[in-house]
């Protein structure tokens, strides 16, 4: 599982297939604060990442590839270090 | 069906009807942005809900590619030229055929993805083939010519897109290394705009994937293409995003990475300057004061470098964060190049003089509000006429509406025919109305012009002058008051996702009309129940006779009566209400015809108007429907025998542009659809040569036959006066057509025509079918109804007054000739001949333009009845129309009159 749902914080790992994006959103709809740390994934699916945009959930950790920062910053996605 | 299809079936249906409209009013008047606006929204509200079912990924793509390059017109990149419209067309009749195919089988036919993918291809390729790009606009040639020194690398450069909205959104830095690399040859880069079918995922596509690993990826942002709903609505699987990217390799290379979902990408090179664009915090340009002074001067000169040692140290003092600053750094990019665009620069300047981007920008500049072409509404010029709308009515829009309805008023008497007994007096009547209107609305200009338009009316006998008078008062009052909603809509639109759908504020939640859609069904239903009550109503007059004869209770009788005047008033209400929602106003069937008219004359080489008055007058929908084929005949016979080529018009002294009027009045309860063009007219003579050629006239007939008879040859089936068969018309069917459709739905047709002048075909139809008057006559014990339109008129006629002339009974009435059938011998009904009786009852009824004396044994009453027509095996008796109840209970069989005359 590419996601591990903790408490308030969703962690997103490796690859996240398309059929994460559900378990995504119903977290997200049930923890409407929740944060989601992206720091070690290295690719969403776009419906993982429609998700995120739809969402704007706050972001706890950046991933560490600069390339995918620029994507995600353009996505709009608010708050985060 | 699936009910969410059906309703997207209808609704598409609609919009196409309004978006093919919007192109119509777009290609005459190009700035017209309501018109484009409206359009765009249609073809959104199509690409919307179209996505909603997963088998339509073909209409949805092709809309969508229709919706981005009208987003590309609505911007003003792109001007909408008779080929664009052309090929948008060709997308709105495919779409139109692809909801067909819904509605027939619920699902789109096996042509439909490569048909759409063509026509994506055809219509990206016109918006790309420098099908009016914004080069084209003066704004841009002013800085060249002033210049002496022509850009050599300017060719070159004008190849590819001119403005990005969303460049300002891409870091400076990296703008500024793609336009250096760029203006020194080293290749520039590719713009993708991908939008991914709602759909993909389903098919497997990642496009994320595929945007982040394209080649030579220099940028990117991603956007919705829509609001993002509540996330309870979200639906995770339909991708809504559109992907921008930036790349630096080679166009080719970028094409093949994307070659899979060609038809959801379109790859683009930008030309360097649309780069160019100064960011960051506006700020006061007092500190540079100095330096644009200077730099003005010496841009003038093309003295670059002085100009660019001048920018290093105005650079020196500036904010990097300020706009300012940003466009001095631009300043400095562009100067380094091996031949600076005075253009760009002397903009760039003004940018720095003036603390913010200046809004009248440099031409083609991205990110100002670049719809000003098409934006801001312009109710003045829609109006299309010289008046001024500036005293209108002080602005008081009720007023200003009264007066319109008034003129129209006045303007629907006019077109109104009148007996010529009355006609002074109407005109009279409606010059003084209109003056008055006129001076109430501060349209004194106009009004002046009332008296003498009356006069002109008066000697011409005719009420054209005062028409016109009225047209022109009427534009800019309308216009007026469409003015207000015009300003709205496209100030917001460009401003904050220019290239994706836009949010409509105020365009489905604010007009929402209180319409109901009923099924046609429902209310075919309710027609039939008000049919029953109709027929049970008319039973209490059989009751309250039963009463008194019977039963002989004159009170019982007497109440029974009143209670039927009281049901009879109520049921005839019920039925007049049921009716009027049955009525759909004629502009159903009439706004299909300004498409038409354009198509042929562009076939046929022939300019051609198309007016239409009246579009408002309502009748049954049936009759509406059944209008649009004869109205299609009759135009395109308009276009192609009754109007001139332009030179022939020319000769004739005419305007080179031919008028075809479509006009509907409603006059009693009849509809008028008139049908006036100005072209050469038609030749009785001609017309009857030809008819007698093709054997449709006898030699006997050809000498008697009078003018008027001969113009309506032209209804004949199989005549045709073109010499040969074209795709337009001459295979001497349409006519018949129309003529077959008139009397199916009991109307008539009439023709004017005057050589050289022009033809006026005239149909005359019920207003409503659902009710039919008939009357009754009796024969050999058996009722009969007569439809009471056919109906000239009674008489008895002595048996003394019956001849025989060449084995026919006939009888003089009037001195007319008028042929006599004996019903009860057609029928078969009874009596044989007029066995002893001194007199005989004669109805008189007029078929096909002749008259006939029907023989029966007795009058009856007229009756309103609901004819039903015959099912099942009695349809093949073509002699009856239909049967309708009777207040006891009894079934009357209804006459075909038509049909019996050609069974005789």
């Amino acid at each position: 599982m590419p996601i591990t749902f903790k408490k308030t914080v969703a962690v997103l790992e490796g690859v996240c297939a398309v059929e994460d994006a559900e378990g995504l959103l119903a977290w997200l709809q049930s923890h409407p604060r929740g944060k989601v740390n992206l720091k070690r994934f290295e690719h969403l699916h776009t419906a993982v990442l429609q998700v995120l945009m739809a969402a704007s959930p706050t972001i706890s950790a950046w991933p560490e590839d600069p390339d995918l920062v620029q994507w995600l910053r353009c996505v709009g996605i608010p708050g985060g270090t | 069906m699936n009910p969410l299809l059906a309703e997207f079936i209808t609704e598409t249906r609609e919009l196409l009807e309004r978006v093919s409209q919007g192109f119509l009013v777009l290609e005459r008047n190009p700035g017209d942005a309501e018109a484009l606006n409206g359009l765009f929204r249609g073809m959104h509200t199509i690409k919307g809900s179209s996505g909603i079912f997963e088998e339509l990924g073909s209409l949805t793509r092709l809309v969508h590619a229709a919706e981005d390059v009208l987003d590309g017109v609505r911007q003003g990149q792109q001007q909408l030229t008779p080929e664009g419209a052309d090929i948008f067309f060709e997308i709105l009749d495919q779409v139109a055929t692809w909801v067909d195919e819904l509605e027939a089988s619920e699902t789109l036919g096996p042509g439909a993805g490569e048909a759409s993918v063509q026509l994506v291809r055809r219509l990206r390729q016109w918006a790309s083939g420098g099908g009016g790009r914004a080069e084209a606009k003066p704004g841009h040639e002013a800085p060249r010519e002033t210049d002496a020194l022509p850009s050599q690398e300017s060719g070159e450069n004008n190849e590819g897109v001119r403005e990005l909205p969303w460049a300002a959104e891409v870091p400076e830095a990296l703008r500024r290394e793609w336009f250096r690399a760029a203006a020194e040859g080293a290749g520039r880069p590719v713009v993708v705009t991908y939008t991914p079918d709602e759909a993909c995922f389903f098919a497997g596509d990642d496009p994320f994937h595929t945007v982040r690993n394209a080649p030579g990826v220099a940028w990117g942002t991603v956007q919705a293409r829509e609001p993002w709903p509540d996330l309870g609505e979200l639906d995770p699987y339909r991708c809504v995003l559109e992907f921008r990217l930036v790349c630096t390799a080679p166009e080719g290379e970028v094409e093949e990475w994307f070659r899979y979902v060609a038809d959801q990408v379109r790859v683009e090179t930008v030309v360097p300057s649309a780069w160019v664009r100064p960011t960051g915090e506006p700020s006061d340009p007092e500190p540079f004061g100095a330096f644009v002074h200077d730099a003005r001067e010496w841009a003038r000169g093309g003295r670059w470098e002085n100009l660019r040692r001048a920018v290093g140290t105005a650079l020196g003092v500036a904010g990097p964060e300020l706009l300012s600053a940003s466009a001095l750094r631009w300043l400095d990019t562009v100067l380094a190049t091996s031949d600076p665009d005075p253009g760009l620069v002397e903009w760039l300047i003004e940018c720095v003089a003036r603390g913010e981007v200046p809004p009248e920008g440099r031409q083609g500049e991205a990110g100002r509000p670049s719809g000003a072409g098409v934006s801001a509404g312009e109710p003045a010029e829609t109006g299309g006429s010289g008046t001024s709308p500036a005293p209108l009515g002080d602005g008081h829009p009720d007023l200003v509406a009264a007066a319109v309805e008034i003129l129209e008023a006045q303007r629907t008497l006019l077109a109104s025919p009148v007996d010529p007994g009355i006609r002074r007096g109407v005109l009279r009547s409606v010059a003084r109305v209109a003056e008055s209107v006129l001076i109430g609305v501060g349209q004194t200009e106009v009004a002046a012009r009332v008296s003498a338009a009356l006069k002109a009316s008066q000697t011409q006998g005719g009420g054209e002058p005062l028409r016109e008078v009225l047209q022109d008062a009427l534009a800019p009052l309308a216009a007026g008051l469409a003015g207000p909603e015009e300003d709205e809509a496209p100030s917001q639109t460009p401003a904050k996702k220019p290239e994706g759908p836009v949010p409509e504020p105020g365009g489905n939640g604010g007009q929402k009309v209180r319409v109901l859609r009923v099924d046609q069904a429902r209310i075919d239903a309710l027609m039939d129940l008000v049919g029953e009550l109709v027929v049970a109503k008319n039973a209490l007059p059989f009751l309250a006779r039963k009463a008194e004869d019977v039963f002989q209770v004159r009170e019982l009788a007497r109440e029974i009566k009143n209670q039927h005047a009281v049901i009879n008033r109520i049921a005839e209400e019920l039925q007049g209400a049921v009716m009027q929602v049955r009525m759909v106003p004629v502009s159903h069937t009439f706004q299909r015809f300004p498409r038409l008219v354009r198509d042929l004359s562009r076939k046929l080489g022939k300019k051609v108007r198309l007016l239409m008055e009246g579009e408002e007058t309502e009748a049954d929908k049936n009759v509406v429907e059944d209008l649009t084929e004869p109205l299609v005949h009759l135009i395109r016979n308009s276009m192609d025998h009754g109007i001139e080529p332009p030179d022939e018009r020319l000769a004739a002294g005419k305007t080179e542009e031919g008028e075809i009027r479509l006009r509907a009045v409603q006059l009693d309860d009849q509809v008028l659809i008139e049908v006036i063009d100005d072209g050469r007219g038609m030749d009785p003579e001609h017309l009857k040569r030809k008819a007698y050629e093709k054997g449709i006239l006898s030699e006997e007939r050809l000498d008697t036959i009078t003018d008027q008879e001969a113009l309506h040859l032209i209804f004949a089936p199989g005549f045709s006066t073109a010499p040969q068969v074209s795709n337009v018309s001459g295979r001497g069917v349409g006519m018949d057509a129309v003529r077959a459709m008139v009397d199916r739905v009991g109307g008539s047709v009439a023709v004017e025509s005057e050589p050289g002048r022009g033809t006026c075909i005239r149909l005359s139809l019920p207003l409503s079918m659902a009710v039919t008057r008939v009357m009754i006559v009796e024969v050999g014990g058996q009722m009969l109804g007569v439809p009471i339109e056919s109906v000239v008129e009674t008489v008895r006629v002595p048996a003394d007054g019956i001849h025989r002339i060449k084995g026919r009974e006939t009888v003089v009435l009037r001195d007319r000739l008028v042929p006599l059938c004996r019903l009860g011998r057609v029928l078969a009904l009874g009596r044989e001949t007029a066995d002893g009786r001194d007199e005989e009852a004669v109805l008189v009824v007029q078929v096909g333009g002749n008259e006939l004396g029907l023989v029966v044994d007795r009058f009856h009453e007229g009756v309103d009845i609901i004819l039903k027509p015959l099912e099942g095996i009695l349809a093949g008796f073509r002699l009856y129309a239909g049967t309708a109840l009777l207040g006891d209970g009894r079934v009357l069989l209804v006459l075909n009159l038509r049909e019996l005359v050609a069974c005789l």
